[in-house]
Formats: C-alpha cells, sequence, structure tokens
C-alpha cells in the first residue's frame, strides 16, 4: 500500500480557539471513549502524552483520560500539570531559538482549498529547505506540482538571513513560543507540534507568487534524528 | 472509441527508465538524453496532442447539438466514453505514478532531467482531469444514464427535471456549461502548460 511520508496537514489549523469541549486541541466525548480505543486520535495522544483530553458534553466540562490497568479508563479533572493545559511561553534565548529551528520541522497547518504540503527544514550546516506541494484535486492519485528550493541562512539577532543563490537575499523576522498544536494529515495521521514559529514573511523566494496568502506562522514538529544533518 | 492508454503507457516506461538514470551511473550522454526523449517524452505528446485535438472537437460537437438541441444520439456517445481521467485508476499506472510521487517528494536535491520529467508528467495529469469536465462521478452517471434514456425513449432530455441531480431541469444547462469551461478554459490551460514543459524537457535533452 502506497503511502506518503508527509505531512499534508489540514485540520484543527483553525481551531487556535478553545470550542464547546474546552479544550483547544482536538479531544474526545466522553461517552465515545469505550469505542474509541483504536482510533488513531486516541492512539496517538495514548502514545505521546499517555493520556487524552475528553469532556463531558452534557456539563461542557473538560477532562483527561489515562488507561488503567484493568483496560477501562480512569477520569480526571484538569490540575495544569499536562503540556495540553499549558498557556504559551516565550522562547526568547538565541541558543534555545536555533536549537529549536535546527530540530524542528517547520509546517503552514490550515485549511487549504486543495491538499497541500508547506514545509521548511534548516540544517546546522547553514543549508535550509522550503516545499510548496499542491495537489489540484482531492485524491491521492493525483501528482502533485511541487516547488522546492534549497538555500542557505545566518541566523542573525531576531531575524533569519537567507540567501537564495544569485545574490538574491530576504530577511525574515521571526519570534517564537511554546505551545502546542495538533494536526491530521489526509491519511487521518496525528502530528504534533510544540513550537510555533511566527514570521514576517514564509521561507520562500520573494517572486514566489503562491507564497503571497500563506499564513505567516509555522508549526514545529521534532525531526527524526536521521532528518537532521 | 477505445480509450487511449498507450501514450500512458510510454509515460510509465519514462518514469522506470528515469530511475536508472538516477539511480544508477549509467551513461549520462547526449544520446542517452536524445533517445529518452525520443522514446518517451516526443511519443507521448505526440498522442496527448491528438488526443486534446480529438476530445476539444469533440465537445465542441456536443456542446453545439445540446445548444440546438439536436442529434442527442451524438450527444449522448461523446458523454458516454470512458472519460480521461479514468484512465489514473488503472492499478499498474496509479502504482507508478504513486511511486514516482513519493521518489519526488523525498527532501533531496534531484537532478534537472528527473525534475523536469516530473513536471512534465504532472502537467500531463492535469490535463486528463482538466479533460474529463463534468461533475464528480455519481452525478456524472445519474446525468448521463437518464439523458440517454430520454433520448432513447424520443423524449427531449433538454426538458426533463433531473430529479437526482440538485439542479433539478438545469442539470442540461449545467452540463453544457461544463463542457464550456473544460474546452475554452481548463483544457486549453493545462494544455498550454504541458506544451511549457515539454518545450523544457525538449531543451533539455537536446540542445
Amino acid at each position: 500500500m502506497f503511502k506518503i511520508d508527509i505531512l499534508d496537514v489540514y485540520c484543527w489549523g483553525c481551531m487556535r480557539k478553545k470550542n464547546k469541549s474546552g479544550w483547544d486541541i482536538p479531544s474526545i466525548d466522553i461517552r465515545e471513549l469505550p469505542y474509541s480505543m483504536e482510533s488513531k486520535l486516541v492512539l496517538a495522544y495514548l502514545e505521546k502524552f499517555e493520556c487524552i483530553p475528553v469532556f463531558d458534553n452534557y456539563r461542557s466540562n473538560k477532562k483527561l483520560a489515562r488507561k488503567n490497568q484493568a483496560g477501562g479508563w480512569d477520569i480526571c479533572e484538569p490540575n495544569g500539570s499536562t503540556i495540553f493545559e499549558r498557556d504559551p511561553i516565550n522562547i526568547d534565548s538565541k541558543d534555545d531559538q536555533l536549537a529549536f529551528l535546527l530540530r524542528r520541522s517547520w509546517h503552514i497547518v490550515g485549511f487549504f482549498s486543495f491538499r497541500s504540503v508547506v514545509e521548511s527544514t534548516m540544517n546546522t550546516d547553514g543549508s535550509g529547505f522550503s516545499r510548496y506541494a499542491i495537489w489540484g484535486g482531492n485524491t491521492n492519485t493525483m501528482v502533485p506540482e511541487i516547488n522546492d528550493y534549497f538555500w542557505h541562512y545566518k541566523f542573525e539577532k531576531d531575524s533569519i538571513v537567507i540567501d537564495w543563490g544569485r545574490e538574491e537575499c530576504s530577511r525574515i523576522k521571526f519570534s517564537m513560543f511554546q505551545d502546542l498544536h495538533v494536526g491530521f494529515s489526509s491519511s487521518g495521521d496525528m502530528s504534533f507540534f510544540d513550537i510555533v514559529l511566527k514570521v514576517d514573511k514564509p521561507f520562500f523566494p520573494p517572486n514566489a507568487e503562491f507564497a503571497c496568502g500563506l499564513l505567516h506562522e509555522y508549526w514545529g514538529k521534532e525531526r527524526a534524528f536521521e532528518e537532521m544533518r | 472509441m477505445p480509450i487511449e492508454i498507450p501514450f500512458l503507457l510510454k509515460i510509465l516506461a519514462g518514469i522506470q527508465s528515469l530511475w536508472e538514470f538516477a539511480s544508477k551511473e549509467v551513461d549520462n550522454s547526449r544520446e542517452k538524453k536524445r533517445k529518452f526523449f525520443d522514446d518517451y517524452v516526443e511519443y507521448s505528446y505526440k498522442k496527448l496532442f491528438k488526443i486534446h485535438k480529438d476530445y476539444t472537437d469533440k465537445f465542441i460537437r456536443a456542446i453545439g447539438l445540446m445548444e440546438e438541441n439536436k442529434e442527442l444520439q451524438d450527444v449522448v456517445k461523446i458523454l458516454k466514453e470512458e472519460r480521461l481521467c479514468y484512465l489514473l485508476d488503472r492499478q499498474e499506472i496509479s502504482e507508478v505514478l504513486n511511486g514516482f510521487v513519493e521518489q519526488r517528494m523525498a527532501r533531496t536535491k534531484k537532478n534537472e532531467l528527473f525534475l523536469l520529467f516530473y513536471d512534465y508528467v504532472a502537467a500531463v495529469v492535469g490535463y486528463l482531469h482538466a479533460a474529463s469536465p463534468l461533475p464528480a462521478t455519481s452525478w456524472y452517471t445519474y446525468f448521463i444514464e437518464q439523458f440517454s434514456d430520454l433520448v432513447e425513449r424520443g423524449q427531449d432530455p433538454m426538458q426533463e427535471d433531473y430529479a437526482c441531480c440538485a439542479e433539478g431541469s438545469k442539470a442540461p444547462i449545467l452540463a453544457i456549461e461544463q463542457l464550456k469551461i473544460a474546452v475554452h478554459q481548463d483544457m486549453p490551460e493545462a494544455f498550454k502548460k504541458i506544451q511549457s514543459r515539454y518545450g523544457k524537457l525538449r531543451a533539455k535533452c537536446l540542445c
């Protein structure tokens, strides 16, 4: 079975405000828990955080569910200790910023009119990569249009200076903070993003027309060790 | 008319051949590139050119006949032809295309011939969709069935209430509109993209 190893995230990008569940990340109605043991959402939360954000729809209360040894669920009140409840934390230290820039892959996440991938990575050797891929229709067999850029960067104060080659450069101002976001790929796989990177323009050359309407916010996802260089 | 498939098989063979270019240290000489171009690009491009002309002519004829409400048996014949986008559903084709996409999606630098051929294939796939103009399969199937049934029974399909189409009696008008958009906008644009990418490949392989 063919599987694209990419993150074409559409969902939850727009879910930045708390909804009826009280959570600002995907959560499960407490009544559905017994039937959701194998759902990708439940499995992904358990694997990553060992607990699941749930809500009691009758009382509009948010809760946390943990699996117990008997194979059932323990439901408890959130007490502020989980990552789901944390307020955003600014990342000001240059060292931390640089470390996060290198150790995360950066994605623009949201509902696109067509299935799309917008991502960037930066490497320790000063090289970087950006991709904008778009499928012209809602089908997995379609061949996407792909725009790849390979570039070099310098990290300066509150900016990343990108050398696109041919003497063309961009200075991208940025700020960074820790905040958990969750995205889904078109195949229903979940991804967790723990860092938000706000930029004054996306990581694309100035003449890239497709970049004009893109959000100025990337979400960072931990890179696999073998991907880093 | 049997649906045109050989040109797509040629493209698949081109993809497989390209993998040899990319994966092995084969002779990447001008002669090799010329042969690649002649065998896979030129052949498929010529076929597509013919398909484009045939489909454009047929759709224009269908639009005209529907608007004049005459010779509707010919319209049925045109609309009932298998849609070009269905070619992509054939297993061997979708497997090779998917593999090609997967390879392209790897976050590594690729050689220029690979990138140009990928862009050419993407344009061809885009064209096949553009040349399959009527809306989603369920709408299409239902509309064509009812349309042809009415023609067969000698009733006027342009005056029928198509109960299963959301547009009801406006369904034939929608069909005409979609065909017009395909003929005058989507197909020429998609084919222009093929031409431009064909030109780049040609320059890469022959110059």
